[in-house]
């Protein structure tokens, strides 16, 4: 599978929200963003824990990139900026609560977002 | 007085206005009703002021079918048979039913009291005394020192805190044996087991109860009206073997005795993180004395009832236990989703997130496959054994693993922590009986759905009552000791009419 072709599939299956991310990616600020993630949860044994199950259950996520698109993709780019990123995040596992996003691991109910955040923090470290 | 059923001459005929079979909780109730006023009545019990095995074997039959109760020896030991029944052996947990499980609800078949909570209120204020427990208050906002405040979960719309209290717990055969046996117009006999129900020709009357003492000594009872109390399975096996006069047994015209059996199920569900605890998660994990009202409280979580009828789940308590090994996943959680939680809200720095087991107590779905019958093995006395066949449905294991959810999802979307589900496709029935028999003689307006009607009389059969668990039709997840009393208490307010119409 081709980079771009694994990316659009990646991308269906984490939802059309992130397609528009890929472009904002595109204009240069991806680093910004995975910095200002990547800084909401301190890098722990337990981030590393629960990133690391979430990326061995979902394997194909396992990519910086679209984990960043992914989690991104549903806020809005002025609100990242003026908001405490830390309250987006809150808000959005919240959310993910309600409207029935959430991940099993390890027999565990986690929101997706907060699931995700874990394996992002987990891979930007790493790398 | 005190009879010692077995010292009485042979084939003596005793007479009374009122015959009640059972010294448990139920009967103690209504004999005390009617202490030292104008009706006489009889309280059979089968076994005598301690416990005796060879009167407590006559309880014992077997379990069938995939569904075993946690205990082996259910069916034998979930009933205590001396004078007080199974308060001799109970914890003592009290809350009245939740207005909702009296309901018919579409989402739960057979499902509907004949009447709502609120017919069953004032008495349940009078079984709250009896049970040792006052003032009658529920409501956790109300019960609770504010000192002890229950968690506020969102805004109170989806997860909610019940409580209950605990009560000494009373032994009913101890506390209220002298009222009973020193009341002038009560004859207790002890040792005194019925193995017959005698009825007129067409099965429309009861006459007497033949009675019979392990000794072999025998004995008859007549009476104007009969209860039935000799607890969950016992009341169904004794409808079932008086079948002289309908093969079927009694009240069993339209094979409704035995059926819905049901229990409360309870679950080791699994694990829960507290993102945001109070200052009194004791109380959901210990009873507590509370201050202001002189006895042991406790929480547990629930679904609230417009979520309930939202989503149509089963009512629920969750019940928190605490854990102190918070090695692995459990700990890695907590501490993610508690700096998640309390993101822009901080807490007290000493408060961490709380760890809990979760165990799950749900009501089961009225289930007419569930079922008591009677066996081909005999009893010291003759009397065919018992057969439970106790069933689950794929719709209580469905239902609850939606509930466990439910709490989960209200918990993370309340920002309030994290529930670790252990129940799965592949071990969907970790499923304990909680050793609280309930159905059997069900109560329904329609012949053809229950035993007995509105006011616990067995259908077609003008003086014949049931009094117990065994009339329940739903039993929700509240224990449920205080609300057989409080139908006992309703019962003998219904009885004591009716005899004095005849007295008139």
């Amino acid at each position: 599978m081709s980079t771009i072709s694994r990316r659009g599939f990646l991308v269906s299956v984490v939802g059309g929200g992130a397609a528009l991310a890929i472009v904002v990616f595109r204009g240069g600020r991806n680093k910004r963003i995975v910095l200002k993630l990547t800084e909401v949860l301190d890098f722990g044994p337990s981030t590393e824990l629960i990133g690391r199950q979430y990326l061995r259950k979902t394997p194909l996520e396992k990519d910086q990139a679209l984990l960043t698109e992914s989690i991104f993709s549903s806020f809005e780019w002025s609100a990242f900026l003026e908001t405490d990123v830390r309250i987006l995040i809150r808000d959005r596992v919240k959310q993910d609560f309600a409207e029935e996003r959430v991940v099993r691991l390890g027999h565990w109910m986690l929101s997706q977002t907060e699931a995700r955040l874990c394996a992002l923090t987990l891979l930007a470290k790493s790398s | 007085m005190l009879i010692d059923a077995r010292a009485v001459p042979k084939d003596k005929t005793f007479e009374a206005d009122l015959c009640i079979v059972g010294a448990g909780a139920a009967g103690i109730t209504i004999a005390r009703e009617f202490a030292n006023k104008g009706q006489s009545v009889i309280l059979l019990e089968s076994g005598g002021f301690e416990f005796e095995e060879d009167t407590q074997d006559l309880n014992a039959g077997e379990t069938v079918g995939r569904f075993m109760p946690a205990k082996r020896h259910y069916v034998s030991s979930v009933q205590v048979r001396y004078f007080g029944g199974s308060t001799n052996r109970w914890e003592g947990w009290c809350r009245p039913l939740d207005a909702i499980d009296f309901e018919e609800r579409s989402w739960v078949p057979n499902s509907g009291w004949p009447f709502p909570k609120s017919h069953l209120e004032p008495f349940y204020r009078n079984a709250n005394e009896i049970c040792q427990i006052k003032p009658f208050d529920y409501d956790p906002q109300e019960a609770l020192s504010p000192s002890r405040p229950p968690l506020t979960i969102g805004k109170n719309d989806g997860i909610v805190t019940k409580t209950y209290h605990l009560s000494p717990p009373t032994r009913f055969g101890q506390v209220y044996r002298k009222d009973v046996v020193d009341a002038p117009n009560i004859r207790v006999l002890l040792h005194a087991n019925v193995v017959d129900i005698v009825t007129n020709s067409s099965a429309s009357a009861v006459h007497l109860m033949e009675v019979q003492c392990l000794t072999d000594n025998k004995l008859w009872v007549r009476a104007k009206a009969y209860v039935l109390a000799a607890g969950g399975m016992q009341n169904s096996r004794v409808l079932l073997y008086s079948n002289k006069v309908l093969k079927a047994g009694l009240g069993n015209q339209h094979g409704v005795v035995g059926r819905y059996f049901f229990e409360h199920l309870n679950w080791n569900a699994g694990s829960a993180v507290i993102t945001k605890p109070n200052e009194s998660m004791d109380l959901y994990e210990s009873a507590t004395m509370e201050p202001t009202l002189g006895n042991p409280t406790f929480g547990a979580l629930s679904l609230a009832e417009d979520l309930q009828r939202r989503h149509q789940l089963l009512n629920t308590a969750f019940i928190l236990f605490p854990k102190y090994d918070v090695r692995s996943m459990l700990g890695a959680i907590g501490e993610v989703s508690s700096l998640i939680d309390r993101f822009g809200k901080p807490s007290p720095p000493s408060r961490g997130p709380h760890y809990s087991m979760l165990y799950t107590r749900t009501e089961q779905v009225p289930n007419p496959n569930s079922r008591i019958t009677l066996s081909g093995e005999q009893d010291a006395l003759g009397k065919p054994r018992v057969i439970l066949n106790w069933q689950l449905s794929d719709r209580d294991s469905e239902q609850i693993r939606k509930s466990i959810k439910f709490l989960g999802r209200e918990l993370g979307r309340n920002g309030f922590g994290r529930v670790a589900l252990r129940v799965t496709d592949h071990n969907p029935w970790p499923v304990r009986a909680a050793s609280h028999p309930m159905g059997g003689t069900r109560m329904h307006s329609d012949a053809k759905k229950g035993v007995v009607d509105a006011n616990c009389r067995v259908h077609g059969i003008a003086n014949l009552y049931v009094a117990g668990s065994s009339v329940f039709p739903t039993g929700g997840f509240s224990n449920p000791t205080l609300t057989l009393v409080a139908l006992a208490l309703r019962l003998a307010s219904h009885l004591t009419e009716v005899l004095e119409s005849k007295d008139r």
